[in-house]
């Protein structure tokens, strides 16, 4: 079977809200206006409404490393020091959410001209990740299962991954995602197709050495 | 290559469900510390800006600004290709850590790093910039144009700066402007305004009242004159910093663990180099001396010196605002932990010790809330009841009133829940939790009539929201009878 097997389909709409709107944009319009006039008590309440939704991004996309708290925040710090640029084209969360794509992918790029073959994500982050009441031997095995869909993630090119994160994982449709990266719908699709396809590959090579590791033994 | 529909089913069950099922929710806390991250993020840029007609007015305009020392160092030669008038963080590499909490403590990059009361943090930016920071305190990086800022929140700061490197060094704390090229010096931003003492090289220091150059072994201080001799133990301590191992490479481990005093404090360097293995940094930063003592000699004769300068021998080593600050450290290095019965005692000890500093506050709030995970609502409660409302510290409030409200839920007190609720809705009617308070409030409101207009608003605000099936049902259930 060729690519075409490959489906981003069937994972829409599974996770609502995946834009990020929050309480909507028409409830931000006025927080943006006075936000843009300096009102700093405005953009906090910008910034608490939205937080969840560019840390839970930020998250999928760099995965739970040290650096997130501070690229979160160099997002929003952007966002502001951008508003009055922003003329209300777009929808806030768009807006934001662009930068939040564009933040990520800079810190992506940087760190994969960098040592990327040793993600280093620290327990405590991976635990915050886990669902509360679980056992301790459940929360251990979710924090590895977790770490190892990020080191698989931290194997794709930035564009890839973050085409992936937002189409395949989130459920974002096409159209959306290009707009949000700035891409064209069909490279969009073709970059999360890619990325399905270099996961598979990657999945079924770790499988193989695997499986020839216990062959061995 | 082909991809099968199995390979496809792999990547799903693998990677897309493991990441979907994740908790990605951002705790009160975590977010109100984060935002102050902004604020401070914001007011370094708005100062930035304001830098040339702060220079125009004359430096008491930028005092308002708050006690932040901001050092600019030329530096980072790659990201001056990113030069866009914007702010960037800049990894601060740290390497060395000795002070409470250094068992857990991640040696990290992050472009802020702080450091509690009693501690030391040995860090690089660049190849260009060593720096040893003093608890209590913070210092985080950036670069503008090509320029590397490291911005002094607090503390002492000692800096070796790399006269071969391209660029030069400013340093703006509130009163000066300093400029320097290719020094050791140090600033220090602990008891208000700013102070300046050089070891090596020159530097220029621009005020109120001029411009004035440092030279080696001098000392200064904003709202003061006349330069001075740096005092011995400062002296020692640059000293030190510049003769201390340079950065090692590699992974971060714990080479070194020795009591420094009580609490006991323990030293975690970064090894992984020649130099870490063959030099013992940690020895070398245990031996330090305390650096309690401020940079300047006192004033030879009474007059226009400033009286916090003078050293104090009997002085606490750890001021009360700070050893709350270390409390509050260790309390949230033990939350993180999973260690919530440590941590418990951690933050009581806190609100015991120092009820009047603005951290017990958030030791409080903390307790309230590790008190309503355990089911324990009466403690929680008894917590809460101790917090004025609204709570001091702004980014407190609406998390404070949001967990009274989950109190009284928890606690089946409805009544007081629903009057919690619509309170909150009202003084916090653009709060990320409003979702979840109006699906309390409706879960909550038995009576048809006053439950409709409630689920009619939420599923007008929030469609897709967690609540939504429910409220539908709700409503389904509610509709008037024809």
């Amino acid at each position: 079977m060729g690519s075409g097997a490959v489906t981003v389909a069937g994972v829409r709409g599974d996770v609502g809200d995946a834009a990020g709107d929050g309480g909507g944009d028409g409830d931000d319009a006025p927080l943006v206006v006075a936000a843009r006039a300096g009102d700093r008590r405005s953009f906090r309440e910008l910034y608490l409404r939205h937080l969840d939704d560019v840390y839970g991004r930020m998250t999928r996309i760099v995965g739970p490393v040290s650096e997130r708290d501070d690229l979160v925040q160099q997002v929003f710090i952007d966002v502001h020091q951008a508003l009055p640029r922003f003329r209300g084209e777009a929808r806030f969360s768009t807006f934001l959410h662009r930068i939040t794509i564009n933040v990520a992918y800079e810190h992506l790029r940087r760190r994969r001209r960098g040592d990327d073959r040793n993600l280093q994500l620290p327990d405590d982050e991976l635990d915050r990740l886990v669902a509360v009441g679980a056992s301790p031997e459940a929360r251990a095995a979710e924090r590895e299962e977790l770490a190892r869909v990020f080191q698989h993630l931290a194997a794709l090119k930035p564009k890839l991954r973050i085409a992936f994160v937002l189409v395949a994982i989130e459920g974002m449709p096409l159209a959306d995602a290009a707009e949000l990266v700035g891409a064209e719908r069909d490279t969009v699709k073709q970059r999360v197709l890619n990325a399905r396809r270099a996961l598979s590959e990657r999945l079924a090579r770790l499988d193989r050495a695997a499986a020839r590791a216990g062959g061995s033994r | 290559m082909t991809t099968e529909p199995d390979d496809n089913d792999d990547v799903d069950a693998r990677v897309i469900a493991p990441l979907r099922r994740a908790k990605l929710a951002v705790d009160d806390i975590h977010a109100a510390r984060m935002a102050a991250g902004i604020e401070a993020g914001l007011d370094t840029r708005a100062a930035a800006r304001a830098q040339p007609r702060w220079q125009l007015l004359g430096l008491a305009s930028v005092c308002a600004l708050g006690a932040a020392a901001v050092v600019a160092v030329m530096a980072v030669r790659g990201d001056a290709q990113r030069a866009t008038h914007v702010p960037r963080p800049v990894a601060l590499a740290p390497y060395v850590y000795v002070g409470p909490g250094a068992e857990t403590a991640r040696l990290s990059p992050a472009a802020r790093l702080s450091v509690p009361a009693g501690a030391k943090l040995r860090a690089s930016a660049g190849t260009a910039v060593r720096l040893t920071l003093v608890g209590p305190g913070a210092v985080a990086a950036s670069t503008v144009d090509g320029v590397t800022e490291l911005a002094l929140d607090g503390g002492l700061l000692l800096v070796d700066f790399d006269h071969n490197a391209d660029g030069k060094l400013r340093v703006r704390a509130p009163g000066v402007v300093v400029t320097v090229v290719g020094t050791l010096f140090a600033v220090d931003a602990r008891d208000g305004g700013a102070r300046v003492a050089v070891m090596r090289g020159a530097i220029d220091v621009d005020a109120a009242a001029g411009r004035r150059r440092l030279v080696a072994g001098s000392a200064w201080a904003s709202g003061d004159g006349d330069a001075r001799p740096i005092l011995p133990a400062l002296a020692a301590a640059l000293a030190e910093h510049d003769a201390s191992p340079p950065p090692p490479v590699g992974d971060y481990v714990v080479v070194d663990e020795r009591a420094l005093g009580d609490p006991p404090l323990v030293a975690r360097v970064a090894s992984g180099s020649r130099a870490a293995r063959n030099r013992p940094a940690a020895r070398t930063v245990d031996q330090a001396p305390p650096l309690a003592a401020p940079l300047e000699a006192p004033a030879p004769a009474a007059g226009t010196a400033p009286a916090p300068l003078a050293p104090d021998s009997n002085a606490s080593p750890l001021a009360p605002g700070s050893e709350a600050e270390a409390l509050y450290a260790a309390a949230e290095v033990q939350m993180r932990a999973g260690a919530n019965q440590q941590a418990r005692a951690t933050l009581r000890e806190l609100v015991a010790r120092h009820g009047g500093d603005p951290r017990s506050e958030a030791a409080l709030l903390d307790l309230a809330r590790l008190s309503l995970a355990a089911g324990a609502t009466d403690d929680a409660r008894r917590f809460l009841a101790r917090l004025p409302d609204p709570t001091r510290d702004r980014a407190l409030v609406e998390p404070a009133r949001h967990l009274r409200c989950r109190v009284d839920v928890a606690a089946g007190a409805m009544a007081s829940a629903a009057s919690c609720l619509r309170a909150f809705r009202g003084q916090h009617p653009s709060s990320p939790h409003d979702a979840e308070v109006l699906a309390q409030l409706a879960a909550i409101t038995d009576d048809c009539a006053r439950a409709r207009p409630l689920l009619d608003e939420y599923l007008r605000r929030y469609p897709a929201g967690a609540f939504a099936a429910q409220a539908r049902e709700r409503q389904r259930q509610c509709r008037p009878s024809p």
